[in-house]
């Protein structure tokens, strides 16, 4: 019989999605979380508030829109879910080095036997962990036991009293005294049999049969039990009591791709701190290739002698690990480096990972279709490291590509986009979106030139629907001697903000040649004071 | 009497070394525009492609067309930004129907790869305003294939001309200076040090701005946008852009002054009649806003008026009524 010391704390998160998602929102509604199966919402999980008013889990959608109507929905998004847990497991390390996640019931196991006096014992490691994450709005229900199934059950189906009494009180004695069967069987007793961890079927089986708590089992014969229920009953009976040892899989938290160096002596000239970056950036590069990962933004960090701490990040158009563009990338990262009275440490770290499977390098291409490919390939990797260059050289967001937006609004109708370095000319030629086309007569005017803000220009005309005979823009006259229009554009009355006013649009030549495109904001059949303003400049 | 045989091809064949006679019948034997070539080749030029841009006299003027992997520089005052721009977009239309043509010539694969153009707005604090793809689709210039550094100091900018210049695959490269004061000597070491980027990959560069002192360019241009109300009148005229060109400075050419046309989306600049407007202007303006029709009684009037300005696109002949005198008439 093990009766090895183990103290294994078992944290349920019960509303750990909802809380996630109200996070985002703050509505004070209901939230539940779906699922279609068999084309019916079921819900699957709830909010605090949900449960208070009697919306559980495994109801219908539609049941618990009739119990509460201004209930909020979202689809379930178990990935979404597993990512936190690990993330909560990962954080629960600063209890124990042996923490895992329980997906399907939401929880996390940690076994922090032998490191609770750290937290002044089991009940300020109770107290520390349920403070931490309550700041972070997590409802949490803890549980220690001696045994992985009975933190399992206690957490799950013990009373708040039990739950405590086990884990603050009793807990330290089972773990100072010998091992207690006897406690153990005490608390576990009046659970009900699904405290055990066993599947709806064999719970629905003994049900029928009347035996309804653990403890109803514990004193049976064994042989019968485990013919009738099969065998996985008394193994999660014996895990639960001590009698069969339990443990999990512990989850190892991912390697960080991180390069330091630290000096016997403080550096300081430019060519130390240069070969310092050439280091970084090669070994950065190599832990890369070892772990198959790309990145696609480099830290280079830096610590002086009096402690300061200084980073600069690098980024990267798309995920690479190639050190010849790392090198030409932190080229000019020297720069930024003052060393006051010396450099202690420098370290390079590379964040956004992603794995990138090893490139086929200098395959002999065979056919003429194959070479275009081969062609294309190298320049679009041109391309990628010119962006790349660019980037680093210039800031993040420097380099845009033009996309097409589907508004008839001039200034909303284009966005600025990061390249995609896969795509920079893969999508040429089409013209999906553009508005204007070279052959098309009947396409309304662009300019090829758009002010960001339309400046407010002095208009003379005719009258008060008339183009301008004349105006003054930047303190010089242009008289018109050419225009075309109106084209009417009205503002999206269903977003707009109160007060914006329909924009009559004229193409304008002045007595130079130049044209512009100025718009009247008002319209005079309604009475309104017209304003001017110019917004672009055609060829 | 061996030497003369030989043709001269470097730059040590100097006269000292020839006596008059022969050097008299070397003039005979080659005539000025080779003599000019070699002098560019000693210059350390490679012979590079030349693009015809369409008008006889023009390129004459520049040496048999714009110079292909160089540095240009295209200038214009600030208020007629936009003319400067529609000119450039002229020139890279015509570059990417050259590079088209010469892939299918090549390739018959086809190699449907003509470039990237990495255009450099000038800040839009200075009132130039940034590209608009729906006008540059409308001129003639797919937007997909531009990449756009947008940064608002113009000596970062030109300090990464070199860098893009050098990238494999890029076509051409459009660098607006925003009217950046610099000496002459900056310049200098600019177009030197672009030029030997450019000539790496074959990329043209151009650079836009307010004209400035500098020398050193392949050529260097002042353009003005020139006003023409027989073509603006004509409905099909409304595609159409003409500039007052004037051509300052041409490697291996002379200076040149023209007006030229270019129809949005066209493969070929055309010459215009210079007319001189300036003087009748004023009379011409009152006329085209008298053209215009009365006030509109209503919303239902605007917006016949603006089906009649521009028909709904959804018709599928659009109308043909073809220019009284159509461009190509006018070059003649």
């Amino acid at each position: 019989m093990p009766a090895a010391y183990r103290h294994i704390l078992y944290i349920r998160f019960p509303y750990l999605v909802a809380s996630r998602l109200q996070r985002a929102s703050r509505l004070d509604v209901p939230l539940l979380l779906i699922r279609k199966i068999n084309g019916a919402d079921i819900v699957v999980a709830g909010c605090a508030k949900a449960a208070m008013l009697g919306l559980n889990a495994g109801m219908r959608l539609a049941d618990a829109r009739a119990l509460c109507p201004q209930v909020r929905t979202e689809i379930c998004d178990p990935a979404a879910d597993h990512a936190d847990l690990q993330h909560l497991a990962l954080w629960a390390r600063r209890y124990s080095p042996l923490t895992a996640v329980d997906h399907q019931f939401h929880g996390i196991w940690l076994d922090v036997a032998g490191g609770e006096h750290l937290f002044g014992g089991m009940r300020g490691l109770l107290a520390d962990c349920a403070k931490r994450l309550h700041k972070s709005r997590l409802r949490v229900v803890m549980a220690a036991a001696p045994t992985c199934g009975a933190a399992w059950a206690l957490a799950h189906y013990g009373r708040p009293s039990q739950r405590l009494m086990t884990a603050v009180k009793t807990a330290p004695e089972i773990t100072r005294s010998s091992f207690s069967r006897a406690r153990l069987r005490r608390h576990l007793a009046p659970l009900p049999i699904a405290a055990l961890r066993l599947n709806a079927a064999i719970t629905d089986h003994m049900q029928r049969a009347g035996l309804r708590v653990i403890g109803d089992i514990i004193g049976l014969a064994r042989a019968p039990l485990a013919a009738r229920f099969g065998p996985d009953l008394l193994l999660r009976l014996d895990q639960a009591l001590g009698d069969q040892d339990e443990s999990f899989t512990p989850i190892s938290p991912p390697k960080p791709l991180y390069i330091c160096r630290r000096f016997a002596e403080p550096i300081g000239a430019p060519d130390d701190v240069k070969a310092m970056i050439r280091q970084l950036a090669r070994d950065v590069a190599a832990l890369l290739e070892q772990t198959g990962m790309a990145t696609r933004r480099l830290r280079l960090g830096w610590q002086l002698v009096d402690g300061m701490v200084f980073a600069h990040d690098v980024h990267l158009s798309r995920p690479s690990r190639d050190v010849h563009l790392f090198h030409r990338l932190l080229a000019n990262a020297s720069d930024k480096i003052n060393p006051e009275f010396g450099l202690e440490m420098g370290w390079m770290e590379s964040l956004d990972c992603s794995p990138l499977a090893p490139l086929d390098t200098a395959l002999p291409r065979l056919t003429i279709e194959r070479q275009n490919d081969a062609i294309y390939a190298t320049h679009n990797e041109a391309y990628a490291s010119l962006v790349d260059r660019l980037v680093a050289r210039l800031g993040y967001g420097a380099v845009v590509r033009l996309a097409p937006q589907s508004c008839w609004q001039p200034e909303a109708a284009q966005s600025f986009d990061l390249p995609d370095p896969h795509r920079i000319l893969s999508d040429c030629g089409q013209k999906a979106g553009w508005l204007g086309n070279p052959a098309s007569r009947t396409a309304p005017p662009r300019p090829i030139r758009l002010l960001a803000y339309p400046q407010p220009v002095d208009v003379v005309a005719l009258l008060p629907d008339h183009p301008p005979a004349q105006f003054i823009w930047q303190r010089r006259v242009h008289k018109v001697i050419h225009a075309t229009g109106p084209e009417r554009i009205a503002p999206a009355w269903w977003q707009a903000p109160a007060g914006t006013r329909t924009r009559d649009y004229f193409r304008l030549r002045d007595d130079q040649g130049a044209g512009f495109w100025l718009y009247r904001e008002g319209l005079p059949e309604r009475h309104e004071t017209p304003a001017w303003f110019l917004h672009g400049f055609f060829a | 009497m061996q030497r003369v045989n030989q043709p001269i091809s470097t730059a040590e064949t100097s006269g000292l070394m020839l006596s008059n006679h022969q050097i008299r019948n070397e003039k005979n034997k080659y005539d000025l525009a080779r003599l000019r070539q070699e002098m560019a080749l000693v210059d350390g030029h490679k012979k590079g492609a030349r693009l015809p841009l369409g008008i006889d006299s023009l390129d004459q003027a520049l040496a048999g067309g714009l110079a292909l992997g160089r540095v240009h520089l295209l200038s214009g005052a600030m208020q007629a930004h936009g003319a400067v721009s529609g000119f450039t977009i002229a020139l890279l239309a015509v570059l990417q129907h050259h590079a088209r043509q010469q892939a299918e010539t090549t390739s018959p694969a086809g190699a449907g790869d003509n470039g990237l153009i990495v255009w450099c707005p000038a800040s839009q604090r200075g009132g130039n305003g940034m590209l608009y793809g729906h006008g540059l689709a409308a001129a003639g210039l797919d937007p997909a294939r531009l990449l756009i550094v947008d940064t608002p100091s113009p000596s970062r900018r030109l300090a990464a001309l070199d860098d893009i210049l050098r990238t494999e695959g890029v076509a051409a490269v459009v660098m607006e200076y925003d009217g950046v004061q610099k000496s002459a000597d900056y310049w200098m070491r600019l177009a030197r040090r672009a030029q030997l980027a450019a000539e790496e990959n074959g990329a043209t560069a151009f650079l836009l701005g307010a004209p400035i002192g500098g020398s050193g360019f392949e050529t260097a241009w002042q353009i003005k946008p020139a006003a023409d109300l027989d073509i603006w009148s004509n409905p099909n005229g409304l595609q159409h852009n003409i500039w007052d060109l004037s051509l300052q400075r041409a490697r291996g050419g002379r200076p040149y002054i023209c007006r030229a046309g270019w129809q949005a989306g066209g493969d070929h600049l055309y010459a215009v009649d210079h007319v001189d407007i300036s003087t009748n202007a004023p009379v011409q303006a009152e006329l085209a806003i008298h053209q215009w029709p009365a006030k509109a009684a209503g919303s239902r009037q605007i917006s016949a008026k603006l089906a009649q300005a521009w028909p709904v696109a959804t018709d599928q002949t659009p109308p043909q009524t073809p220019l009284q005198t159509p461009p190509q008439a006018i070059a003649q």
